[in-house]
């Protein structure tokens, strides 16, 4: 922003620019210190406290007015991340794995030798771990965690579907609620790809006559 | 368990999967979010789509949060760069900067609200809502999340000196606005 070239502010603005955080109680002790000490020197600026706790006010005011957003939005954050894949961080994976490694050979041997043996064996475990994961990430089917566990693309099928103009997030929402369904992606030319995850490939007549009867779809398109 | 500790502690268990530990962290700050969204963007139904951006985000990212600052900083600072980049997109289509929108949301206001305007603490409000988006953002970021000078540095992503210089003009704006309504504070 232009106003914010390197140019020093005289120590009044400076403490100026610190008001703020002084009413909030949310200075550190140096700044703190700093601002009292200004304000001991300077009785006349002890009036601007005034002025950042009016706007202290003005703030919370305007930030209250707003309503919460509705019930409907945990409602579509639920159909976005039961669509939205995840696969379980690398470093979780080895860590997981390394725990697992020490905790068997504690069972099988007494604690030093169990100590003793878990850190030469460690780093040979974790390499092995970490080549495996990437191998098996490059040639295997790709498998990720959702909010309903672990699933693999070839479970349920996916449905491309362009919803009507006057169709509402919450319609959307319930609908997909009541098929199970959420969104993989779009919009992509006005069509959505829908996941029905949980269901049977034979469920699919099924779910294109129920979009087609929602009265918020205008197409439904097989998606593979 | 301090509510500070309990959302780290839920940010862990998103990291590792738990999607009920996000509606969990979700029913705590969901308002707080929405509010920070709805007063950049000034449009609730955008900051709604934003809003659950940016918990798709926390979702997806959770396990690179590092918890060197506190998860409502870190989800504050998610949803300020969306809501930005929002707003860039709106200019870039329409022509029209925050500013121009926001003397256009001044014009509607109906007889009564003109009325209340006499008042001191909402002629306050009202010419916060016309600051810029980065103006209003540091004041609501200090007043209403109550964010510390090194947490509003991250949220914005600038220096915290940076920070203090934003705050000073936004303050020397906010003056210069009530100037013009008749209200002299005095300072600067």
């Amino acid at each position: 922003m232009s106003d914010e070239r390197q140019e020093r502010l005289s120590e009044r603005d400076e403490i100026e620019a610190l008001l703020p955080w002084y009413v909030t109680g949310k200075l550190d002790a140096e700044s703190r210190a700093r601002v009292e000490r200004y304000m001991d020197a300077h009785p006349e600026a002890k009036a601007h406290l005034t002025l950042a706790r009016e706007e202290a006010d003005a703030a919370i005011v305007s930030n209250e007015a707003i309503a919460a957003p509705g019930p409907q939005a945990l409602d579509r954050l639920r159909a976005s991340i039961s669509a939205a894949p995840r696969r379980k961080p690398l470093t979780a994976v080895l860590t997981e794995l390394s725990d697992r490694f020490v905790d068997w050979l504690a069972e099988l041997a007494p604690p030093r030798l169990a100590l003793a043996g878990a850190a030469a064996a460690l780093i040979v475990v974790i390499q092995a771990a970490a080549i495996g994961a990437l191998v098996m990430e490059r040639i295997s089917t790709p498998s990720y965690q959702t909010a309903a566990g672990d699933q693999t693309p070839e479970e349920g099928f996916e449905l491309l579907v362009q919803f009507s103009q006057g169709a509402t997030i919450g319609e959307i929402t319930e609908l997909l609620k009541q098929l199970d369904a959420g969104v993989a992606d779009g919009p992509k030319a006005g069509l959505y790809r829908l996941r029905f995850a949980g269901s049977k490939a034979g469920d699919e007549e099924a779910a294109i006559m129920a979009l087609k009867q929602s009265g918020i779809v205008m197409t439904v398109l097989p998606g593979r | 368990m301090h509510a500070q500790a309990e959302e780290r502690a839920l940010m862990k268990a998103i990291a590792s999967g738990d999607a009920k530990a996000l509606e969990r962290l979700f029913a705590r700050t969901e308002t707080r979010v929405f509010r920070f969204l709805t007063r950049v963007v000034k449009n609730e139904a955008i900051a709604e789509e934003l809003l659950n951006e940016v918990f798709l985000t926390v979702w997806k990212n959770a396990h690179r949060y590092e918890g060197r600052s506190e998860p409502l900083t870190w989800m504050l600072s998610i949803a300020h760069n969306k809501a930005i980049s929002t707003l860039r997109k709106r200019t870039e289509v329409s022509g029209l900067t925050d500013e121009v929108t926001s003397g256009l949301a001044a014009e509607e206001d109906t007889p009564d609200i003109a009325a209340e305007k006499q008042d001191k603490s909402v002629k306050i409000r009202a010419c916060m809502a016309e600051l810029s988006a980065e103006h209003r953002a540091v004041l609501d970021l200090v007043y209403y999340q109550e964010q510390s000078v090194a947490e509003v540095a991250e949220v914005l992503g600038i220096p915290e000196a940076t920070v203090k210089t934003r705050m000073f003009y936004a303050r020397k704006k906010l003056s210069e606005l009530l100037l013009a309504r008749g209200i002299d504070r005095g300072w600067p």
